[in-house]
């Protein structure tokens, strides 16, 4: 399972990164979130799945 | 040749030119709920403008008004909360409000946001559906026979307060007051040259009585570590160290935040979807034959009248924007609204279309870390009180008395009360 993330649909919420900040992490300059690990273990592949479900701008994908 | 652009007073018919946008008052009531004739000059000719009637700076296009929510370092949100420094004096402890999620910066926004966040999710709202659905059928139980109502009062503005007050298991009982005093702060925040005494005594009292209102849950939730609601999880939050994590500044924060950012919003957007599907009745008719379009409408709303019109900032640094160049201590208000109807970011933008190729594109919840939290919450129950009404009252029409008013304010402009429509008792599902 790969964490792939649109940089171009993401308006800098970072939910993301407080549903799952093993895996993503919101750029303290740019303020676009970025994937930090595209391969995840389960336990932070589960998180992945969550932060795919709150992103609000619909950018990230797991699958 | 920015004198070139010009447009017309929609009630005096005088010309507007970019020399006249200084004059531009949002606080004005005709000026505020319909700003384009203002705007549209201003995005051509001068795109971030001087606002003597409030003493800010309005940013009036989509770019500009993007790039300033997406830069929190350089556009803070601390100290953008003005309220009348009259209303202030009267507020020995600072106005509790300034601690909101919204109003604080990196890293202590962060940090709150956290807590918060995970009451919000879009599992969660989806587990509030059924809640939602009860109400909004027990609201029109109320009303159905009558064949006539004000909406406003009767319906949008009961909806989104109950689920908060759910939400924080608050009775149900109190989400009246709860609305008020939310309301009465949103306004305080809106009208920073406020000086009439009355008016000013009355709104403090209504940020005391909220104030206590929650100070008093916090003080009760203290008690029962064993709930599992928001305000029990932020006051037993500790850090490794056995410490709170949060102060109890911070707590009143994000609980007067909570309640005020979810009284009013999305009863105004649920609102204006009204108002707009009814005006043009054919929409409507679509919604009835077509409820799965509900969602569009609503996002399609949020754009074409968000209900957060102008959204506060204040510069930490030089920086130039829209052409002028800032310092440090100078304060912006983003008019969302313009932006909206900014031609670069939507085509036809001053039309509301259902066929939008990007109807998510608008900032209606904001853009950036301080989109709202609550967004998943506010999209379900706007949802869902919708389709309650489309599939209840099919016949629903606007009544020859309907007058909307609203409330008039820099922040947000929420819906006061006459919304009458009407329908065929004898059609409508009772």
């Amino acid at each position: 399972m790969t964490v792939t993330l649109d940089q171009s649909l993401c308006g800098g919420c970072g939910n993301c990164a407080t549903v799952a900040g093993a895996v993503f992490e919101l750029d303290p300059v740019t303020h676009v979130a970025r994937v930090l690990v595209e391969n995840p273990d389960s336990a932070d592949l589960e998180a992945a799945t969550d932060a795919e479900e709150e992103c609000p701008f619909g950018a990230i994908s797991v699958g | 040749m920015t004198s070139d652009v010009v447009s017309k007073c929609p009630y005096t018919g005088a010309t507007i030119t970019a020399d006249d946008l200084e004059g531009y008052d949002p606080l004005d009531r005709g000026q505020g709920l319909d700003p384009e004739p203002w705007m549209s000059v201003a995005r051509w000719a001068k795109p971030v403008f001087y606002m003597e009637a409030v003493g800010q700076w309005c940013v009036t296009r989509g770019a500009e008004v993007g790039e300033v929510l997406r830069d929190p370092e350089t556009f803070s949100s601390a100290d953008a909360v003005t309220i009348s420094p009259l209303a202030l004096e009267r507020m020995p402890d600072g106005y509790f409000l300034e601690d909101a999620i919204a109003a604080v910066d990196p890293p202590q926004h962060t940090a709150m946001r956290k807590f918060a966040s995970r009451f919000f999710t879009a599992r969660q709202s989806e587990s509030l559906v059924s809640f939602v659905t009860e109400l909004a059928d027990r609201l029109i139980d109320e009303f159905v026979d009558r064949g006539e109502v004000d909406l406003a009062t009767e319906f949008c503005q009961h909806i989104p307060i109950q689920v908060v007050a759910t939400m924080l298991e608050v009775d149900s009982a109190r989400a009246r007051d709860l609305y008020e005093w939310a309301v009465n702060g949103l306004m305080l925040q809106s009208e920073p040259n406020l000086s009439d005494p009355v008016r000013i005594e009355h709104a403090v009292e209504t940020q005391r009585q909220f104030f206590d209102f929650i100070t008093g849950l916090m003080a009760e939730r203290r008690d029962t570590p064993e709930r599992a609601d928001l305000i029990t999880t932020l006051v037993h939050a500790r850090s490794d160290d056995g410490t709170p994590s949060l102060t109890e500044r911070e707590v009143v924060g994000i609980v007067a935040n909570v309640l005020s950012a979810g009284a009013d919003t999305a009863a105004t957007t649920i609102a204006n979807c009204l108002l707009t599907l009814l005006e043009r009745r054919e929409l409507w008719e679509r919604m009835v034959a077509d409820p799965d379009l509900i969602p569009r409408a609503l996002e399609e709303t949020l754009r074409h009248r968000p209900p957060f019109r102008m959204v506060p900032r204040t510069v930490t640094k030089s920086v130039e924007l829209g052409g002028v160049q800032f310092e440090q201590g100078d304060r912006l208000l983003l008019h969302v609204h313009s932006a909206h109807r900014d031609a670069a970011l939507f085509q036809d933008a001053g039309e509301f279309r259902l066929d939008r190729e990007n109807p998510k594109d608008h900032m209606g919840f904001g853009k950036g870390i301080h989109y709202c939290i609550g967004a998943p919450v506010a999209r379900m129950e706007m949802r869902t009180a919708m389709e309650r009404l489309v599939a209840r009252i099919p016949s629903l029409r606007l009544s020859p008395r309907s007058a909307p008013e609203y409330v008039t304010g820099i922040v947000v402009m929420p819906i006061r009360d006459g919304l009458f429509v009407e329908w065929d008792v004898e059609a409508a599902a009772r």
